[in-house]
């Protein structure tokens, strides 16, 4: 069995609105999603080998869109929309993200607050009951910039700090670790959202009015 | 995030198993961290990054000197038959001082490619298989999380004995070799090491013997 030193591991600190840590959960995350697995599975073939192996992989999007990976055959009718490969998975920038979720409650890559518990983690599209932007507003999400050597192994950090902007307390039960993805033949201004990572918060955090709150994941690559 | 396992199997000619192998793959390069990180940006504030391919080769992400990869695109890709190399186990004689700092197998080079040039041809693999009969098709949930295997056979081709002692997972990426004003030139295919390990103890391979190499990657659930 792999080594446990091996793993990812979610912070949430919580901080009051003078800055002071009012709380913190360090807890080892449990759910890469099957979404996530299918985009890596994918990615590891050309557009060419999908289409001789008949092979299709589908996969969910944030909004619950059904996205199928096909080369370049035709794709099945319950598609979404078709790839005809996977080129990127890890993207992060809010530049280029697909249009269609600038109507969506979230709209950018990050670590996405939920208000509620997801049943299976592992199989969710995102947090469940994503918190929108007008009630948790975010900063600008952090990621990797450069190799970071540990003993326990590579190590790459991402981060997000949310703020409660309203009058009333808002209650995170969830999380999730949110990237964009792209193939051709959208590639290379054209991402779609998905959620790597999704973690039920146990127990609930509350997050006050002018109260903000941070994500860390830390992702170990073992060395 | 990643956790990987690797197990190295070598059977004799009549089939029997000689030699096995298993254990807790140790490195993650540094290429391929380097690769992953830049394959978080996109084209207009990618960092440049120099890695290098197996054979030490530098390339660079980003756009800014040549051979350049860009935005790194599929740096998982074991797609079969890149180029006259067999994705995606290598194998070299000698262990590796370091092997997160290494760019692939060290010592010899023994088993990488479709050529007669090298002691190992690979085995097994075909075009017609399943996933070429390389890697698992899809990821299968287990208790220690996704699971994908990739799988490589090697038999030894040569009149001698062959010694294995490190192994690696090669993946191969685009990269753009001559770029002028005008445009893009020349693309070249470049193998490079996700993962090397060196084996607890080196192996001997004896003529006519087949060995069995393979990664399992988990991601936790």
């Amino acid at each position: 069995m792999p080594k446990s030193k091996v793993g990812v591991t979610l912070r949430i600190e919580v901080r009051d609105d003078k800055g002071r840590v009012v709380k913190v959960i360090e807890t080892p995350s449990r759910s890469f999603t099957q979404n996530f697995a299918n985009i890596f599975t994918a990615s590891m073939w050309s557009m060419s080998s999908i289409s001789g192996l008949k092979n299709i992989y589908t996969f969910y999007d944030v909004m619950g869109n059904q996205i199928c990976v096909v080369g370049n055959a035709s794709p099945p009718s319950y598609c979404y929309l078709s790839l005809e490969d996977v080129g990127i998975l890890f993207y992060s920038e809010p530049q280029y993200i697909d249009p269609s979720y600038q109507s969506y409650i979230i709209y950018m890559p990050g670590i996405w607050p939920g208000a509620a518990f997801c049943p299976e983690p592992v199989y969710a599209y995102g947090p469940c009951s994503p918190i929108s932007t007008s009630v948790l507003s975010p900063s600008l999400f952090s990621f990797p910039s450069s190799p970071v050597y540990t003993a326990s192994g590579w190590q790459m950090t991402y981060s997000q700090t949310w703020t409660n902007v309203t009058s009333s307390p808002v209650i995170v039960s969830s999380v999730a670790l949110v990237f964009g993805m792209t193939g051709d033949p959208y590639t290379p201004n054209d991402y779609f959202l998905y959620a790597a990572i999704v973690d039920n918060v146990t127990p609930a955090v509350v997050i006050n009015p002018d109260y903000s709150v941070t994500f860390t994941y830390t992702l170990l690559y073992a060395v | 995030m990643l956790a990987a396992r690797y197990k190295v199997e070598v059977k004799d000619r009549d089939g029997k198993l000689v030699t096995v192998l298993e254990g807790d793959s140790k490195s993650f390069t540094m290429n391929f961290i380097k690769l992953l990180i830049a394959s978080h940006y996109n084209q207009n504030d990618v960092p440049t990054f120099v890695i290098y391919n197996v054979a030490g080769s530098p390339l660079y992400t980003g756009y800014i000197q040549t051979p350049y990869v860009g935005v790194p695109w599929r740096i998982f890709n074991i797609d079969y038959g890149f180029y006259g190399y067999v994705p995606a186990i290598w194998l070299g004689s000698s262990s590796c001082a370091n092997p997160a700092l290494a760019n692939g197998p060290c010592g010899s080079l023994v088993a990488c490619c479709t050529t007669r040039s090298f002691p190992f041809s690979p085995y097994f693999v075909s075009p017609t298989a399943p996933c070429y009969g390389i890697a698992s098709c899809s990821p299968s949930l287990t208790e220690d999380g996704w699971a994908v295997t990739i799988t490589d056979q090697w038999l030894n081709i040569s009149h001698s004995p062959v010694t294995v002692a490190s192994m690696a997972l090669v993946s191969g990426i685009p990269a753009v070799s001559s770029a002028t004003a005008e445009g893009i030139s020349g693309y070249v295919f470049e193998p490079y090491a996700i993962i090397v390990d060196n084996l607890p103890s080196p192996i001997t391979v004896w003529p006519g013997f087949l060995i069995t190499a393979s990664y399992t990657i988990y991601f936790p659930v």
